[in-house]
């Protein structure tokens, strides 16, 4: 890894160095600090011996670890959970409850980031499915797609019954096509705004009237399905839904659109990506999809660059999994699925098609407060949380007195950069770890 | 005045705890229990809590059959293997072994003479109690203040246990900021040495200024007859608490819950004092709530008749709960114009769907009169067939039970608004394209029944569990009754209990408009049924692991075994307001 101008910004680097397989070297070591960076934007956070293991891997093994042996470990734990999770949850909050009990203690923090990104990136709301049992079955199907080709998650979405419910599948009629639907396929989800006309949304709309939601499932009505020609992009003909999704294939924008955001989830949502960046991107995306991408962005001279680390603000959920992740306790859900909607982050409702803001906006003079907060709330010995993360406990865990050099041991975990007086003071492992939480370092991912 | 570190209680609770019963040789004998202890508490205390008969209390806690019953909580194990309980249990030890006698012994001697606990305004506060036993009062001092040195001792801190005397009694601290002394059989301990002056100043000083001369304590005793322990609350200083008031008119600004709590805040807003008795008996334990008038009533009482006739219990097969009030609907409705002058939405919702259903009838005069004032709700596990779906969670069946003034004329009003609000509620799901409710009218006890259950064309398997199936919406209306039920089986059991028997005449209440009443066993037999979901529900609402959440569950059926019944009443109307509560235990008199 040659060594970066210490000027360099996101405008000025050079894309091909950029891209290039980090190599460490002496001048840049494999460090503690840049496998908790990998750890941290691939799952949630990492645990004492998980942050030891990257450390002795190095940061291609430990990716192909996140990324493919992950996935294995779910074999038995997700059929587990599902079990265990209600096929009917009886609100939007409980599914949201549910989902942080998996991110918190899935095998495969990988899957569970994934599925977070399809759900922000493909954003629909709780209140607009209304069946909480739809919703919960998106997740799931979202879930199952977390390493799957952005093809395959986008021609998912005209067939899962809550897209539908939620984006008002009772209009979509031959008479009256559902422009509500195709807006929020063609603009919010796969191409963007700027690449899609009102005549393209209006024909991509006649192309899928006939599928209505009944109790629950999808059903097909051919006298209400707009069998006529259509021009979408570069498809003629009487198309369908298929159609549609064959129409954004090819389309440049496609890709382009998928670069950004994984981008801004992976490498940095600090500052706009250019297109000088994110065009090599999106050209590897047409040869193998999402999951080829994020391989590639983790590997990236970028990902571990100073232009990268230390990028991007948490989200609520990543502050909190990744917090309970690094100290292995296991937290009331449901006041934290509240807690968190008070902090922007309604898993249930995202407030747009297009998921939450993200970026500087999840940073405001009261978000910060509240954060603070919330994150002071989680490490009190009782209260709404029940004292279930107890730093003193994940020391011990892992063979460590509570008085061996906490502050040590929980700025390594959590990734904190080492500074004299990190932990103002505090000796007590409780202490430590609720000084080094209110750190603005913290709030980054 | 600052009173620094008031809430450091560790010392005061050791002082409490080991050395409950305390001793001042006050100038004053009186021969009514407790007397000596009352003289000590100034007039002003807000909040007293005072045991009369510690034995009654103690007696029932310190049994071999208590012991076996905690003994026998799923939590036990756990609890035992607990370092703290160790560490208390290892405490314990050295302390029988210090005093020579066992804890259960030591607890009765030095509790025995009575105990009292008085807070006033300020964060002031104090404990009196009485031994029997003065000698082992000392000895438990001493090592008391043994311990508190030896604890300072290691954690390197000076010598943190102070006396000096006046007037011939040491004044002890633990720390600096707590009071006691130990005199004879007598401990008074008070948060800060200022307060205990006001004590001792106080039993000093004359009769009428302290709680044994104060005739609001007197009238609650009296009204209280004879309980192990009593709570008292001196509403003339507490009205002017913060908030207190506000909270009053906040809870009585609500019409269903003026409705339900039958004017309550009203009637608190200008009495003078409540006190609450504890009484024990063998496998029984009951209070009494009891309400002094104040001479200037602030609100006149809620327009709800003269409340002093209930329905009988229903005792249904499977009844989990029956509330049964005496409420004059009419004579409510028809005030709640100058009750309830900002009108909810709520009301104006009710109001609104009212007209619906009843073909724009004059609500207050020709619905509101229809019933009697003897009103039931009823909650009862409820029947699923064999071959209809199984819904999870099981949730029980509930009926509100009306009788009614004129039947051969309301009912069939009431079956037109009721087919009315069962076709609004399939016209809206239908809306939503989810499946509506089937109308039935099958015969059952004579009469015929409208019920209705949830279409199960076309079912999934995933949908057999679908909540809705809890509900089964049924109306029957045997003789004077009408029965307005979520479960058609629960429906039908209602119309066996009010028509098999004589006994469904409203019965006297002596003085209760309110009664309600809950079954142990069928709360269990609930609780078992929807033992997964319970176990689900704690797991995200406690971060339980699956393993730590059955074992709260089961803790929860196990206490929930302890009890066989439990009733509590509220009383008034006419009268000042009173609340009863009777628990049944399991295993009484066995």
């Amino acid at each position: 890894m040659p060594a970066p101008d210490a000027n360099l910004t996101l405008a000025t680097v050079d894309p091909e160095w950029a891209w290039a397989p980090f190599e460490p070297d002496a001048d840049h070591p494999w460090t503690p600090a840049l496998a908790a960076h990998l750890l941290r934007r691939a799952g949630f956070g990492a645990t004492w011996t998980e942050l030891q293991q990257a450390v002795a891997d190095g940061p291609e093994e430990t990716a192909g670890r996140l990324m493919v042996d992950g996935y294995h470990a779910t074999e038995s734990f997700n059929p587990q959970f599902d079990e265990l999770e209600p096929a009917s949850p009886g609100s939007g909050t409980a599914v949201s409850a549910w989902w942080l009990r998996r991110m918190i203690e899935t095998p495969d923090p990988f899957g569970e980031r994934m599925t977070l990104f399809w759900h922000a990136s493909l954003a629909i709301r709780a209140d607009r499915v209304g069946d909480p049992g739809l919703l919960a079955g998106r997740v799931r199907s979202l879930r199952g797609l977390a390493r799957s080709t952005f093809v395959d998650v986008l021609e998912e979405q005209l067939k899962d019954p809550a897209v539908l419910q939620a984006l008002g599948e009772g209009e979509n009629r031959r008479a009256r096509p559902n422009t509500e639907l195709a807006r929020a396929f063609l603009e919010d989800f796969a191409l963007g705004p700027e690449s899609v006309t009102q005549d393209e949304v209006r024909e991509a709309a006649r192309a899928m009237t006939g599928w209505f939601v009944v109790r629950g499932r999808l059903r097909f009505i051919e006298r209400e399905h707009d069998d006529g020609d259509k021009q979408l992009f570069d498809e003629a003909g009487p198309l369908d839904r298929v159609g549609v999704v064959r129409s954004v294939l090819f389309h440049p924008a496609m890709t382009r659109w998928l670069a950004r955001r994984l981008f801004q989830a992976f490498v940095s949502d600090v500052d706009e990506p250019p297109a000088l960046l994110t065009d090599p991107l999106a050209n590897a995306c047409l040869q193998g999809g999402a999951t080829l991408l994020v391989w590639r962005i983790l590997q990236s001279n970028l990902f571990y660059s100073p232009l990268a680390l230390q990028q991007r603000m948490k989200s609520p959920v990543e502050l909190v999994v990744g917090l309970a992740r690094s100290l292995e306790g296991i937290l009331p859900t449901e006041p934290l699925a509240q807690d968190l909607a008070n902090l922007g982050q309604d898993l249930a409702n995202p407030p747009t098609l297009r998921g939450w803001p993200g970026g500087r906006a999840w940073i405001t003079d009261a978000t910060m407060a509240a954060r603070l907060n919330l994150l002071h709330e989680l490490l009190q010995p009782d209260g709404r949380y029940k004292g279930r993360l107890d730093p003193a406990r994940t020391m011990e865990r892992h063979g460590r007195s509570p008085s061996d050099d906490p502050v040590g041991f929980f700025t390594e975990l959590l990734g904190l950069p080492a500074e004299p007086d990190l932990a103002g003071g505090a000796t007590s492992p409780r202490e430590v770890v609720a000084r080094l939480v209110a750190r603005p370092e913290f709030q980054l991912a | 005045m600052n009173r620094p570190h008031r809430h450091r209680w560790q010392p005061l609770l050791l002082a409490g705890l080991f050395a409950a019963p305390l001793g001042i040789q006050l100038a004053c004998r009186a021969s009514e229990p407790g007397e000596q202890l009352r003289r000590s508490v100034p007039a002003a205390a807000v909040v007293c809590l005072e045991i009369l008969q510690p034995q009654a209390l103690l007696d029932p806690l310190l049994s071999e059959d208590f012991a076996a019953r905690v003994e026998a909580l799923p939590l036990w194990p756990e609890l035992v293997e607990n370092p703290k309980f160790q560490e208390l249990r290892a405490g314990i030890g050295m302390f029988q072994v210090s005093l020579a006698t066992d804890w259960r012994t030591a607890l009765r001697e030095l509790t025995g003479g009575g105990a009292l606990f008085a807070a006033a305004p300020g964060d002031r506060t104090v404990l009196l109690t009485d031994s029997l036993n003065p000698d082992l009062l000392k000895r438990v001092h001493e090592l008391a203040v043994n311990i508190a040195r030896g604890e300072a001792e290691k954690r390197g801190e000076p010598d943190v246990v102070r006396s000096d005397e006046q007037d011939g009694l040491a004044r002890w601290t633990f720390n600096g900021v707590e009071s006691h002394v130990v005199s004879g059989s007598r401990l008074v301990a008070a948060n800060d040495s200022e307060v205990l002056e006001h004590v001792l100043a106080a039993a000093r000083g004359p009769k009428s200024e302290t709680l044994a001369g104060d005739a609001g304590y007197a009238a609650a005793r009296t009204a209280l007859g004879d309980p192990a322990a009593m709570l008292f609350l001196n509403l003339r200083v507490l009205r002017h608490a913060p908030g207190f008031l506000e909270g009053l008119e906040e809870s009585g600004g609500n019409p269903l819950a003026a409705l339900l709590i039958g004017g309550l805040p009203d009637s608190l807003k200008s009495a003078d004092w409540l006190a609450a008795g504890l009484y024990v008996a063998k496998g029984r334990l009951s209070a009494q709530v009891k309400v002094g008038p104040g001479e200037n009533p602030v609100a006149p009482p809620l327009p709800l008749g003269d409340m002093d006739t209930l329905l009988p219990d229903p005792r249904l097969p499977g009844e989990i709960a029956a509330l049964r009030l005496n409420r004059d609907l009419h004579s409510f409705y028809s005030a709640k114009d100058d009750l309830f002058p900002a009108r909810t939405s709520g009301l104006i919702f009710f109001e609104n769907m009212m007209g619906i259903f009843f073909s724009g009838r004059n609500l207050t005069d020709e619905i509101m009169a229809a019933p009697q004032p003897e009103v039931s709700f009823v909650v009862a596990r409820q029947d699923f067939a064999d071959d209809a779906p199984a819904p999870e969670p099981q949730l029980p069946g509930f009926a509100l039970v009306l009788r009614l003034r004129d039947p051969e004329a309301f009912r069939p009003v009431l079956e037109e608004a009721w087919q009315k609000a069962l076709g609004l509620i399939n016209f809206t799901r239908g809306q939503k394209a989810e499946p509506g409710l089937i109308l039935d009218r099958p015969r059952h006890g004579g009469i015929a029944i409208t019920t209705s259950h949830f279409s199960t064309v076309g079912l999934t398997e995933a949908e057999q569990g679908n909540i809705r199936f809890n509900f089964q919406p049924t109306l029957a209306m045997p003789g004077e009754f009408a029965i307005l039920s979520s479960s058609e089986s629960v429906a039908r059991r209602l119309v066996d209990s009010l028509t098999g028997h004589g006994g469904t005449k409203p019965i006297s209440a002596a003085g209760s408009h309110t009664r309600l009443t809950l079954h142990g066993g069928a709360i269990r037999d609930l609780l078992r049924l929807n033992f997964d979901a319970m176990v689900r529900n704690n797991m995200i609402e406690e971060g339980h692991t699956r393993e730590e959440a059955e074992m709260a569950i089961n803790l929860l059926l196990a206490v929930a075994g302890q009890v066989n019944r439990a009733e509590f009443g509220l009383g008034g109307g006419k009268q000042p307001p009173s609340a009863s509560l009777t628990l049944d235990f399991a295993g009484a008199g066995e």
